[in-house]
């Protein structure tokens, strides 16, 4: 079966799986550029074409034309080589030093996911998880890169009643638009160049 | 949950300052800039940023002065 999905149409809120990973089509093939560490200690990936900053404060940095942010959701990158698992799991590691692990800043992370850069999208999935837990459920992102490389975005299993919660994981797009997946098992599709009312 | 509300104030910053998403990608880029180069804030000892100084440093990175 067919699909044709409209990528400067807004989605107000869906929990239409299938729609989603065709959205997440679009990836594929689209190439690394780099992944950073955002105030926050935001993952975000650049993929696609280099294009510049808008912002005059940036205008000595390029960014993706697709970039992939994981918020404040739990990530982990394993890269195939050389073989290095990165990851955020919002705890130092029990033990750490120990364990031959360390807590690593911003810089280094940023210095060690190199190897994703000049990679491509091969699979974007969407899975849903904890939908056993009532108001925990979410929607986890898995990428694969042709280098034989894994990020995996994984939402909060906590339940977020603020008034205004905290998307587990965006994804902006080359046409004004942004997805924004949870909290919980929804994603919605809207325009990223005009502010919302909350 | 320190991250999540780090994001929280900024997207809330963001909102107030008429920052639209797709550039409050740029502004938390602007933030973490300006923690490595040693102009952070002073809620913590890594330099991140009580909610007074992310409406300053939008206005700054929106070019309106301080």
């Amino acid at each position: 079966m067919s699909i044709v999905i409209d990528l400067k149409s807004e989605v107000k809120q869906s929990a239409d799986l299938h729609l989603l990973e065709g959205i997440l089509g679009a990836l594929l093939g689209q190439r690394c550029l780099k992944v950073e560490l955002s105030y926050g200690e935001e993952l975000m990936v650049h993929l696609g074409d280099p294009v510049p900053c808008s912002s005059p404060e940036l205008a000595d940095e390029t960014k993706g034309s697709w970039i992939l942010g994981a918020r404040a959701s739990r990530w982990t990158l394993l890269l195939h080589d050389p073989p290095v698992l990165i990851a955020s799991n919002g705890q130092p590691f029990a033990d750490a030093e120990s364990a031959g692990h360390q807590e690593t800043l911003p810089l280094e992370v940023e210095k060690r996911a190199e190897p994703l850069i000049g990679c491509n999208i091969v699979t974007a999935k969407a899975k849903c998880i904890f939908p056993e837990i009532p108001g925990c459920g979410g929607i986890a992102l898995l990428l694969e890169f042709n280098d034989g490389s894994h990020l995996t975005v994984l939402p909060d299993d906590e339940a977020d009643d603020d008034e205004t919660p905290l998307a587990d994981w965006e994804l902006f797009t080359p046409y004004d638009m942004y997805l924004a997946c949870g909290p919980g098992p929804v994603w919605s599709y809207a325009r990223s160049d005009v502010l919302k009312s909350v | 949950m320190g991250k999540k509300q780090d994001l929280k104030e900024v997207d809330r910053a963001a909102r107030e300052s008429g920052i639209p998403p797709a550039r409050r990608r740029d502004f938390g880029r602007y933030l973490e800039r300006c923690k490595r180069q040693g102009n952070g804030g002073t809620k913590n000892d890594r330099g991140d940023f009580v909610y007074e100084e992310l409406l300053k440093k939008a206005r700054e990175f929106l070019g309106e002065g301080v």
